[in-house]
């Protein structure tokens, strides 16, 4: 069960179990979140991972609270290290938007319906 | 672990689906980054369609909805009232129309959109057949039922005081 913290900030949340976590920063006048952090246990990393699509589920969840928040304006970005960008476009369809990647409209609906339904 | 160990432990789209890590930007890099992103975030919302704008409107209800369904307690900020409010105006309908729409009266509309009526059994199924199934009856009636609950529990010493001359029996217990 993943867990909301708002303790830090209004601005700043942070979800976490034993097994992932993820830390968004808001941006409500861009109507985005920003993936700051995301990472999941080791035992779900690499080739002998024991569950599939950690990530992608962390990602959908905070595609799910920018959709809840900022309904059709809703956005999800992360800053890529440089060696993970195209492998962030090919698994999870985010755009380029200059050193950063997002997602809106129809490509983060799609990754709510694909990880979350 | 450092990033630069893990690479070598694991390939990037491994890690990528896994991390996301956090990268530090100078001040100026980080508005130089953000403005990039507000552009292509502004040309890409341009090409947006009516009906993903729509859907995405709807996601959102269903999903406060639902969280609203699982709090423990009724919230004083959410109602029946607050979720149709919104539900009309994700439309972008006039009150009017809606409530022709669904086969009420304006003033009726108005009536539980201001929480002065509880809504009656059809408007739960009313809703789910305009929003064409997108939101179910279920969750319509599971935030009116929030709602009783929240008017009976403000009430609940003043009517237990008027309802108790009606009750002559009770048992013996009391768990």
């Amino acid at each position: 069960m993943v867990q909301k913290d708002f303790t830090n900030s209004v601005k700043f949340r942070k979800l976490a179990d034993g097994h992932r976590l993820v830390s968004i920063i808001d941006f409500p006048k861009e109507f985005r979140l920003e993936m700051h952090l995301l990472c999941v246990s080791h035992e779900n990393m690499g080739k002998g991972k024991r569950f599939e699509g950690i990530a992608g589920c962390l990602i959908a969840f905070v595609a799910g609270i920018a959709i809840e928040k900022y309904f059709d304006q809703a956005c999800i970005s992360l800053l890529p290290k440089t060696e993970l960008r195209s492998h962030y476009k090919n698994k999870y369809g985010m755009l380029d938007g200059g050193s950063q990647l997002f997602l809106e409209g129809l490509r983060l609906q799609a990754i709510v319906n694909m990880y979350l339904s | 672990m450092s990033y630069k160990k893990l690479l070598k432990e694991f390939t990037p789209e491994e890690l990528a689906e896994s991390f996301i890590f956090p990268v530090r930007l100078s001040a100026k890099q980080k508005k130089i980054a953000d403005q990039q992103l507000a552009e292509a975030i502004k040309k890409s919302r341009e090409e947006m369609t009516d009906a993903e704008r729509l859907t995405g409107s709807l996601m959102g209800l269903k999903f406060r909805m639902q969280d609203y369904i699982k709090a423990d307690k009724p919230d004083e900020e959410y109602s029946f009232g607050y979720f149709l409010k919104l539900y009309i105006a994700l439309l972008e309908r006039k009150r009017r129309k809606f409530a022709a729409e669904i086969g009420i009266d304006e003033t009726l509309l108005s009536q539980f959109i201001n929480r002065h009526r509880l809504p009656p059994d059809y408007m739960p199924i009313r809703l789910e057949l305009h929003s064409n199934k997108s939101i179910p009856a279920e969750y319509w009636l599971k935030i009116i039922e929030k709602d009783r609950e929240r008017e009976m529990l403000s009430n609940k010493a003043a009517m237990i005081k008027k309802e108790k001359r009606f009750v002559t029996g009770r048992i013996s217990v009391s768990l």
